[in-house]
């Protein structure tokens, strides 16, 4: 079961990166097509560092009693297409069901690269891109209360204990391709979307226990180590280069 | 464009196709039960069954388990035992019967204690924790008329972590 879940998992990544490849491919084809016309305007580049917050973590931090978060995320642009991005978070999340309630609390640092794959028209700086980042998170986990699970239930209620267990000091690392889009809406304003999907390296479990949540890469699943996530960004870009195209 | 939507679409189809596991499968093992095969007294190799057996809850008599209500014969029993306490405790009928107003005619009450200590393991997300019974013992209180010999234990300092092998013999 679980190894084919994995199998899974690698086949669509492998498809994954070769649709981003052929897109890449593509639009490169395109542009060499267009660097053979010769423009007499010059238009002025603008780029540099773009600081952002992620809405939706404060959004569900207002909303959802068992979710508290923040992420701040930069950017950095190094080539016509390449940029440098990072995020900073931490959030606290309790999970709770008829058997068990956990708290996992702690905080993420996630630093890679983004690929734009659109061509802007003059002037503009929006994104369509796909990256890749490394993850890793240090965060504790508490468990709050549980209840012994019993096919029989002759014997009601099961044994229920509340006296909460935290084991301090855990951490994870993981590797995440993302996709989004970065869209100038005010000068300088950019609001983005984001969609994350992660893959787990190694990751610290509790003893007798398991991390059922990691600040940074969200919720684990039983049948292998994926994870996914999703991200709604504003960010201010600081121009502090203008060049001239 | 299209692409975009094409590379957002296979993505969110692996995102939601895991298996859901918030619901405990009826396949995984959690919290054993006690079992115990019925052997003869005279040679413990001859498996001896007992009729008409019944199996009562000693605090409160009303609780019958439901596969020992005092209609069948059995070999071999599989009882629950208290996960809150660190101690439970039946009785065992042989030969029961009872008239038509619920009134026991007939039947031979033994006591049973069984006292054990308790550990709480860490199975999934969906089952939580499960608890697994150890140093294990079985006493027989002693009346006048005891059908049953001896409850043994299958090893020393024995354990209940699963329900694939039996845990106790009775002799009879």
């Amino acid at each position: 079961m679980n190894q084919q879940h994995t199998l899974t998992f690698y086949t669509s990544l492998l498809f994954c990166l070769f649709l981003c490849y052929s897109t890449i491919y593509a639009q490169n084809e395109i542009e060499e097509e267009t660097t053979t016309i010769t423009d007499s305007i010059k238009i002025k580049q603008k780029y540099g560092i773009r600081f952002g917050a992620d809405i939706s973590k404060l959004v569900r931090t207002a909303i959802d009693d068992d979710y508290k978060g923040f992420e701040v995320s930069g950017d950095y642009r190094i080539t016509k297409n390449w940029y440098l991005a990072a995020e900073l978070g931490n959030e606290e999340k309790t999970t709770t069901n008829d058997f068990l309630s956990v708290t996992a609390k702690g905080s993420y640092l996630k630093a890679g690269a983004d690929y734009n794959l659109y061509s802007n028209w003059l002037g503009m700086e929006n994104m369509i891109y796909s990256g890749f980042r490394l993850g890793t998170s240090t965060f504790s986990q508490t468990r709050n209360s549980f209840t012994v699970y019993a096919q029989d239930q002759f014997f009601t209620p099961q044994f229920t204990s509340t006296e909460a267990l935290e084991v301090k000091g855990l951490s994870a690392v993981w590797i995440e391709l993302q996709f989004g889009i970065k869209t100038e809406v005010l000068n300088n304003l950019f609001l983005g979307l984001n969609f994350q999907l992660k893959g787990n390296i190694t990751q610290d479990q509790p003893n007798n226990f398991e991390n059922l949540f990691i600040p940074g890469f969200n919720k684990t699943f039983d049948s292998g180590r994926i994870g996914v996530g999703y991200g709604y960004t504003i960010s201010y870009l600081i121009p502090i280069f203008k060049k001239a195209k | 464009m299209n692409k975009y939507i094409t590379i957002l679409l296979v993505l969110s189809c692996i995102a939601f196709s895991c298996e859901r596991d918030d619901i405990c499968p009826e396949s995984t093992p959690t919290t054993p039960r006690l079992i115990i095969d019925f052997l003869d007294l005279q040679n413990e190799d001859i498996v001896k069954s007992a009729a008409n057996f019944r199996v009562e809850v000693t605090d409160n008599p009303e609780m019958v388990i439901e596969d020992y209500q005092g209609d069948t014969t059995v070999s071999n029993i599989i009882l629950p035992l208290k996960t809150s306490e660190n101690e439970t405790s039946f009785v065992f009928y042989k030969d029961y019967e009872e008239d038509t107003d619920g009134t026991v005619i007939n039947g031979n009450p033994d006591s049973v204690i069984i006292t054990y200590e308790t550990e709480e393991i860490y199975v999934s997300r969906a089952c939580g924790y499960k608890t697994i019974f150890k140093n294990v013992t079985i006493a027989v209180e002693n009346d006048t008329d005891n059908w049953i010999n001896l409850i043994e234990p299958v090893n020393v300092n024995q354990s209940i972590e699963d329900e694939s092998t039996t845990h106790f013999n009775l002799l009879h």
